[in-house]
């Protein structure tokens, strides 16, 4: 394979950030190139094995420090081409307009620099493109006549308990927004993307194309209209002349090659987006990269019921519920989402959050098929102590392990508080045996803050570097605020809203 | 007796079905083929004692499921499950240290003796009991007979399912289930 020598835009990481972007940039005509660390994974190589799929995962050590660390890994984490759309669960809920105005509702937390019309007006283009399924009538948020363009898939076993449970308690529920087809849909640079099996491994990879990873839709389509993605590319280095970046130095195959770039946009996540700005230098005058690190409070509340659930069957996301998108006495809120679940990966989150262990393991998990989830999605407020550093342990790359300090505020432990015991009174009304939960945080957030102000921000509404002119950041490292909603399509609209930015500075 | 089948060859029928893709059949018959090399991680006097330490945690039969020589393995190789507290030295050495804190008498105690020595360790070094205890539970339950043991058919991924509904088999799932030699 020829490497190619110049881009008009470099995209390090092909995830959420950097996919919609390479596609829409691409179908402007304009040369564009993904950088990708991971390799390519198509639907047939995909196992339905959770220890087996490991290679979609950032599996580089991690160090997760505070009182609340974060687990890595199989946990938010991705690597390969499509990112950690290859491992999302595909829930794709729209943040809702006062998510971005955190600040003006409570007075703690920021503002988003932009108005929820930018963001309203890509998710319109984004849903029918991913093929989001979904209810008929979306009960929260101004969805006004935006309809899904498939109908919602079926319930599973979780799906039918947590329902039964809410509805006892008195809570609304519905069928999830979920970016995998309910009908096949062609999809352009790809072909035809069947519906889901239901097989239930979403968060281990989809083996048929159904769930709309981004290498079968916005990736596909960049490729078709020339972009070039090249994998096992691990960026190493960046050249730069006064404020502008002129290149990026990557290793493939062993050897160490550079592309030169006229515009680098870097889309590698909450932690490798900072870590690569941290270690070569880059953007941070305003001493704010890898700072106001977030993390959704994520506690899950797991049982055991009477009835066969077989928790493998179905998309893991299928019912979800926003009723308590706001809560009296909290910043914030959070969503309500039934979970599906694999064996390992129950079996090792059982151990971790209860410390069971001999003959007590096995006899918890020969009730593995009668065993349903919940959790929550809520918000998280930036705090001086949660931020990423570099440490002094080298990986294998001889490169710095990022430590990352992550400790919930009390905002944070009164939503797992009240989200805990509101989800053990709906599993008890469903009949619910042997209730226990599990804390954590889910996703990684805002490590590079966008906002007007070069003092207190790292990139501009636009996701420009304040400090240099052609350095852009497309991923979930600019969010201001958490919102209470999973963060792919918010991701993906922001990536095409920098998309629009970028073809806009290039026709003047 | 710990829940692992005696015979690694009775998930062959499901495994060499067509109800399993290549790519998942691959993963499971690699799994099951596994033999790692002798331990060179670990001294023989610390392997011993992880065996040991292991087989209290994860029940299970060394002899066809060996959980400790497949840490040892993975720590030669130096791969990771990409994060670690931070609080903690590198796995090895995170190891080492919790079977040094074990009492001296642990493999020569009877079963209630090991049980108090257990207990105590988890008290004490809590993070590194977490980290072991999960890498065992990790290997124990990814070993697809183990998987059987507990009615878990998943990887029989070829079809994918019609049937999610609470107490409904599905079709493919009742032939899985017959193939494996599951009651349904």
């Amino acid at each position: 394979m020829t490497l190619p020598k110049y881009a008009d835009v470099v995209v390090i990481g092909t995830g959420a950030g950097g996919a919609p972007l390479l596609a829409r940039l691409a179908q402007a005509g304009m040369k564009v190139v993904a950088l990708e660390a991971g390799v390519r994974h198509p639907p047939a190589e995909i196992a339905t094995d959770e220890v087996a799929q490991a290679g979609i995962f950032w599996m580089d050590e991690r160090l997760s420090a505070g009182k609340d660390p974060i687990a890595f890994g199989r946990n938010n984490s991705g690597k390969g081409v499509g990112g950690s759309t290859l491992h999302y669960t595909a829930y794709t809920p729209r943040a809702h307009p006062d998510d971005l105005r955190l600040f003006s509702e409570f007075g703690q937390g920021h503002d988003w620099p932009l108005e929820f019309s930018e963001l309203e007006k890509q998710y319109r283009q984004i849903e029918p493109f991913l093929g989001v399924s979904g209810p008929a009538d979306y009960p929260w948020g101004p969805y006004g006549k935006d309809r899904y363009r498939h109908p919602a898939l079926p319930l599973n076993g979780a799906a039918e308990l947590m329902e039964r449970g809410c509805q006892q308690v008195g809570i609304r529920t519905s069928a999830a927004p979920n970016a995998a087809l309910s009908r096949p849909q062609e999809q352009e640079g790809y072909g035809l993307r069947p519906a889901c099996t239901n097989r239930g491994f979403c968060q281990a990879g989809c083996s048929t194309g159904a769930k709309a990873s981004l290498d079968v839709t916005y990736l596909a389509l960049a490729e078709h209209h020339g972009a070039q993605i090249l994998d096992g590319s691990y960026v190493t280095g960046f050249r730069r002349e006064g404020d502008r970046l002129t290149g990026v130095e990557f290793k493939r195959e062993g050897e160490t090659q550079f592309l030169a770039a006229g515009t680098v946009v870097l889309s590698a996540g909450a932690i490798e987006t900072p870590r690569m700005l941290l270690m070569h230098g880059l953007a941070n005058s305003s001493g704010q990269v890898g700072r106001n690190f977030m993390a959704h409070t994520g506690v899950q509340v797991w049982g055991q019921f009477p009835e066969s659930v077989r928790p493998n069957k179905g998309i893991p996301g299928s019912l979800i519920s926003e009723d308590t998108h706001r809560i009296e006495g909290l910043v914030g809120g959070y969503l309500l989402q039934s979970i599906g679940v694999m064996p390992v990966t129950y079996a090792t989150q059982f151990t971790r959050g209860t410390g069971t262990w001999g003959q007590a393991l096995h006899d918890h998990m020969q009730g593995y098929n009668h065993v349903a989830g919940i959790n929550i999605l809520g918000e998280c407020l930036p705090y001086e102590h949660n931020y990423l550093e570099l440490s002094d342990e080298l990986d294998a790359h001889g490169l710095p392990k990022p430590r990352i300090h992550f400790t919930f505020g009390e905002n944070e432990n009164r939503i797992n508080a009240h989200a805990e015991a509101l989800m053990r009174r709906i599993w008890e009304a469903a009949g619910a045996r042997n209730i226990w939960a599990f804390p954590r945080a889910a996703h990684t957030i805002g490590t590079a803050r966008m906002g007007h102000d070069p003092a207190t921000s790292v990139v501009d509404p636009y996701g420009k570097a304040h400090d240099l002119e052609n350095l852009y950041i497309s991923d979930n490292s600019t969010f201001p605020s958490a919102l209470s909603a999973n963060p792919a399509l918010t991701i993906m609209a922001l990536s095409l809203r920098t998309a629009d930015r970028l073809l806009e500075v290039a026709s003047h | 007796m710990p829940a692992v089948t005696s015979d690694p060859n009775s998930a062959e029928p499901l495994v060499s079905s067509p109800l399993v893709t290549p790519a998942t059949r691959n993963a499971l018959r690699d799994r099951l083929g596994q033999k790692p090399d002798a331990p060179s991680v670990f001294t023989p006097q610390e392997f011993a004692l992880l065996g040991l330490l292991s087989v209290c945690l994860v029940p299970h039969d060394p002899a066809t499921l060996p959980l400790a020589a497949q840490i040892d393995a993975r720590l030669s190789q130096g791969t990771t499950d990409g994060w670690r507290y931070d609080q903690l030295p590198p796995d090895a050495e995170a190891y080492r240290q919790l079977l040094a804190s074990l009492p001296v008498d642990f493999q020569s105690t009877d079963d209630g003796g090991r049980h108090a020595a257990l207990t105590q360790a988890q008290e004490d070094h809590p993070k590194i009991f977490e980290e072991l205890l999960a890498e065992l539970t990790e290997g124990f339950y990814s070993n697809p007979l183990n998987q059987l043991a507990i009615g878990y058919v998943g990887f029989a991924d070829a079809h994918g399912w019609t049937e999610t509904r609470l107490d409904q088999l599905d079709p493919h799932e009742r032939e899985a289930l017959r193939l494996a030699g599951k009651s349904l």
